[in-house]
């Protein structure tokens, strides 16, 4: 099992108030943090309010330190990424007909399934390798996932988008996230299994 | 629930990319508090984070975090 990393050994000391444990997971996150939120909003001011949001609120709602065995990296990663694409599409709608989008309901992070620190841990020993994995999936279906991913895209919005009809962008979404969730669960799981 | 059906879609419900429907019927599901759905769910945000790393690492601005701990000590 790989060993906690550093950033989620300090919720203990964050739900503490202990204010340079924040600074130390900052110096942590932040540049992964700061990298996502600029690839979804594309302003660099925008993209530093965003990460004041999801720390300030880590510090005023920490997770609870005894019953919450959740990663805290994961945490701020599902918050920054939420409320980046929640900021992307307000703006698009205002610059379309500002009506309130529709579909794509995105979920609070929450400690019932949030991932355990030591998967993330598992995960980001073998980054590299999970990033030669994800190159591995096809044209289309990588520009679909990228289209969802960061520019907060829906499924429908996504068939309209590429013209595509919405049976074949579901399928391609769906077989991206089956590939990926498989090599996850290879890494995870039996390195014996073929990656 | 045909948990084969909702099995495909927790990336992508996590993501926001779901349309109405779908995303209404697994809400409705884990309200019930599911533990297998919800180990799903927990596995699927494997995924999420895993696409949110691939991203190149940004600095901040140099007084970005000067400010925020500035913020958070008067809290």
């Amino acid at each position: 099992m790989a060993e906690v990393s550093t950033a989620d050994g300090l919720s203990t000391r964050i739900a503490e108030r202990d204010a340079s444990a924040l600074g130390e997971l900052y110096d942590a996150l932040a540049p992964g943090l700061m990298g996502l939120l600029l690839r979804i909003l594309g302003e660099r001011s925008e993209a530093e309010q965003v990460l004041d949001e999801v720390f300030l609120q880590l510090w005023d709602k920490p997770p609870a330190a005894r019953s919450d065995h959740t990663s805290v990296t994961a945490r701020l990663v599902v918050m920054a990424h939420a409320s980046a694409v929640e900021r992307l599409r307000t703006r698009r709608a205002s610059a379309s007909d500002g009506a309130p989008h529709p579909n794509g309901h995105l979920p609070r992070a929450s400690a019932a399934w949030l991932p355990r620190p030591e998967d993330i841990a598992a995960l980001d020993e073998r980054r590299e390798l999970l990033k030669r994995i994800m190159k591995q999936i096809s044209g289309t279906q990588r520009q679909a996932l990228e289209l969802a991913v960061f520019e907060g895209y829906t499924e429908v919005d996504l068939a309209e988008k590429l013209g595509e009809p919405l049976g074949k962008v579901k399928s391609e979404l769906r077989a991206a996230m089956r590939f990926l969730r498989h090599r996850v669960r290879a890494v995870l799981g039996t390195w014996s299994t073929s990656i | 629930m045909v948990y084969e059906h909702i099995d495909e879609l927790y990336e992508l419900y996590l993501l926001g990319a779901l349309g109405r429907e779908d995303s209404a019927s697994i809400q409705e599901h884990l309200k019930q508090g599911c533990p297998r759905c919800l180990e799903q769910l927990r596995e699927a945000a494997l995924s999420v984070y895993l696409l949110c790393q691939v991203v190149r690492p940004v600095r901040p601005g140099p007084q970005h975090k000067a400010q925020l701990l500035r913020r958070l000590r008067k809290k």
